[in-house]
């Protein structure tokens, strides 16, 4: 009996990788042809970046960051695919900004996607408008406290912002009713809160990695007002978005038919770490019976 | 002449620093009848950001001659990665022509460069988009790899860390909800979303505010050194004390 459960221990403890690389990929990729999909609730965190936006005065606009390149995108993205959607239905123009170098490509896939696609009626420079890439991370987002056009005298099309409506009545960030910053990193969230945040007092939320959501809870509720960490946030806002809108379905939405492959990815690796322990256990129970 | 080197950017950082510094304390004025300190404080803020950027914009053509500079080195070596190199300043090369011609999208100085059909673009979409992807998705699997080595409750912190993990993992999914919605609203708090969200907003919180707090006294610490000039500066070439 102590020979067996050692050697199902030793088996455990030196299990080659490749098996849990194996099995978590057949699990992920049978997720995804299989299209399962629970539609989520917008949590405590979530749903107060949805109130704001639904209880802004008529026409206010909102500021989009979108701090992020590529390999973030899966995480980002469905968070500033919901946010431009809830901004378009609810009348919001939004001004798109960037502090990473990728941020107009990224920025191009969403107006592409979203507003393109879901929102033909919408107009340039009255219903959005982009301002784009700058570099100077925080120094930039202190440069526009006071003044967009010092530092984006013209949108990304070459359009003066004065002949912008969508930012008529925006001087500087301040202005805004909501800034909203999708991190991946640095520069991101947390310069938006120190520079902007801070010091105007203006609304201001944001979107995270997962990997990043717990350097950003420090600052819930008192310096942002709600954030959406991964593709678990951005699935809470569809759902909330789901919820008041109905003509938005949230389970056509890229976060909630996410979350079956991550779903399916939790529990295998919950299933392993439990496996992991079960091995400790045995190890535990041979040396014990071991005269 | 090596204490004037020493010396001028000593001056430059430290009344750059105190200016910062002020103004960062110092309400901006509203209009133009607010004092003249307040207002120069707040038009030097303004200028340190435009220079900051200015400054940037070069660290960007420094490093672009660097990466050049570092792998032709690595070529002319003819070391084992050489073909590495190669293919990194290939890609550098045509990326940057690409995009400082602006080939495919609107030309001159106010043309988008990553505008819908210029290649800049297609170069985004069908090269680096799908590179970024692959590499990140590949964290996956190393995390799982990881928790499965790293999650054993061989002691008590180990055994919290592992509690913690489990139920934050299960808290980031919708299956993790259905699992412990059983519990009556009463008792709502032991569910396992809420578990998990109080992990992250209250033990985490007060970990991740102790160390933003010390890394903050340590950054002021730190810079009332350079200020003050007691700090080894490598920009100054002086030794410091």
């Amino acid at each position: 009996m102590n020979d067996r459960c050692d050697r199902i221990a030793s088996w455990l403890e030196g299990l080659d990788r490749r098996w849990i690389f194996l099995v978590l990929a057949v699990v992920v990729v049978a997720a995804l042809l299989s299209g399962v999909s629970s539609p989520d609730r917008a949590t405590s965190v979530v749903q107060p970046i949805y109130d704001r936006i639904e209880n802004l005065p008529d026409g206010a606009p909102i500021l989009l960051s979108l701090d992020y390149s590529p390999s973030s995108a899966p995480e980002l993205e469905p968070m500033a695919e919901a946010l431009t959607q809830h901004a378009l239905l609810t009348g919001h123009p939004i001004c798109y900004m960037s502090l990473y170098p990728t941020g107009n490509n990224m920025i191009s896939r969403v107006e592409e996607r979203i507003i393109t696609r879901e929102f033909p009626q919408a107009v340039p420079a009255r219903d959005w408008v982009t301002l784009g890439f700058q570099v100077g991370g925080e120094m930039l987002i202190n440069s526009l406290r006071d003044s967009l056009t010092a530092r984006y005298p013209t949108d990304v099309t070459g359009r003066p912002l004065r002949d912008v409506p969508a930012l008529r009545g925006v001087r500087g960030l301040g202005d805004f009713g909501l800034i909203v910053s999708l991190s991946a990193g640095q520069p991101g969230l947390k310069e938006w809160i120190l520079y902007a945040g801070d010091v105007l007092d203006v609304p201001l939320a944001g979107g995270c990695t997962g990997v990043g959501a717990p350097q950003f809870f420090p600052y819930y509720p008192l310096q942002i007002l709600g954030l959406m960490s991964a593709l678990k946030g951005a699935a809470e806002y569809e759902a909330a978005l789901a919820r008041g809108h109905p003509e938005f379905t949230a389970a056509n939405q890229p976060a909630t038919r996410g979350m079956g492959p991550q779903s399916a990815a939790h529990l295998v690796i919950v299933a392993f770490i439990l496996l992991g322990n079960a091995g400790l256990l045995l190890r535990f129970l041979a040396r014990r019976r071991s005269p | 002449m090596s204490g004037v080197k020493q010396r001028v950017p000593q001056i430059i950082l430290t009344v750059v620093a105190l200016l910062l510094i002020a103004s960062a304390f110092v309400a901006r004025p509203e209009g133009g009848s607010a004092p003249l300190g307040p207002r120069l404080l707040a038009i030097a803020d303004q200028e340190f950001a435009t220079w900051f950027s200015i400054l940037a914009v070069f660290a960007f053509l420094m490093g672009g001659l660097n990466l050049v500079a570092t792998h032709l080195a690595k070529i002319r070596e003819r070391g084992p990665d050489r073909f590495y190199s190669l293919v990194t300043l290939v890609s550098f090369l045509v990326v940057l022509v690409i995009g400082t011609a602006k080939l495919g999208g609107p030309p001159g100085l106010q043309g988008d460069v990553t505008a819908p059909g210029s290649w800049l673009t297609a170069v985004f979409d069908a090269v680096l988009s799908p590179l970024h992807a692959t590499l990140y998705s590949l964290l996956a699997f190393y995390i799982a790899s990881a928790s499965y080595r790293a999650f054993r409750a061989r002691s008590l912190e180990s055994s919290l860390l592992l509690g913690s993990a489990l139920v934050v993992l299960l808290g980031r999914i919708p299956a993790g909800r259905h699992l412990t919605a059983w519990i009556p609203e009463p008792l709502a708090f032991l569910r396992v979303e809420e578990l998990s969200l109080w992990i992250l907003r209250v033990p985490n919180t007060a970990g991740q505010r102790a160390l933003m707090i010390g890394i903050a006294l340590g950054v002021i610490a730190l810079a009332v050194r350079m200020i003050a000039g007691v700090e080894k500066d490598p920009r100054s070439g002086g030794d410091g004390s």
